[in-house]
């Protein structure tokens, strides 16, 4: 098969090495406007194949997972609150689910008595300074209101 | 003079402690043989080692028994 197609390696090259401006920017034969006639040469950005670096795209960030819902949170009643309250003061605290148990008892005083015995065996069983009154210690100890039933 | 607790009421707490699946120390041990009768001692243990359980703990110590004791002198036991 010839291959005439293929330009022969002697050939003359055509155009020869393209005039570039100092800031390598091609320049090309054009007319400039306004000029009548001649040979002007414009700027004409480079094709060049690389981009320049500072154009180079970055990395994308990796993504954050979607924040967490917090759980609905129960207002606490007053009543609760001054449980948390009094266990703190005394050097302990209570959760609230805790306090809500407490809270069903009758009086004032009452609650105030199982608190202090419940910070008192905590501190027995749990050697350790401000120990929490565990959630289950309180259910050993305070019985809950029956439910009503219908 | 509180009398010197006996060797068999020693033994019947330990008894009661491990049928309780918990162990009790010596100190404890003396408390608890302080109270006038066996169904306390059981009562007592008992209570005693659901507390124990409840907080994750294997062993009743004297200081838990200390506070037990206290509380049962008042007449306010659990």
């Amino acid at each position: 098969m010839p291959l005439s197609w293929l330009p022969k390696p002697d050939a003359p090259k055509t155009g020869g090495a393209k005039k570039r401006s100092a800031s390598g920017f091609l320049l090309k034969r054009g007319k400039a406007a306004g000029t009548k006639a001649g040979p002007v040469f414009i700027a004409v950005p480079s094709t060049a194949t690389t981009p320049p670096v500072a154009l180079a795209t970055p990395a994308p960030a990796p993504r954050r997972a979607p924040a967490r819902k917090r759980a609905a949170t129960t207002k606490l009643t007053e009543r609760e609150q001054s449980i948390i309250d009094y266990a703190r003061k005394k050097g302990s605290s209570v959760s609230s689910k805790a306090a809500q148990l407490y809270g069903q008892s009758s009086s004032w005083e009452a609650i105030t008595n199982k608190i202090d015995k419940d910070i008192a065996i905590t501190k027995a069983v749990i050697t350790r300074k401000n120990a929490a009154i565990p959630f289950k210690l309180t259910q050993l100890t305070t019985k809950p209101k029956a439910k009503k039933t219908k | 003079m509180a009398t010197k607790p006996s060797k068999t009421t020693k033994a019947y707490i330990s008894k009661v402690a491990h049928d309780n699946d918990v162990r009790i120390t010596k100190e404890a041990k003396t408390l608890y043989a302080q109270l006038p009768d066996r169904a306390a001692v059981d009562d007592m243990i008992s209570h005693a080692s659901q507390l124990v359980k409840s907080m994750k703990r294997k062993v009743i110590t004297g200081q838990l028994a200390q506070v037990e004791m206290r509380h049962y002198s008042k007449g306010e036991a659990h």
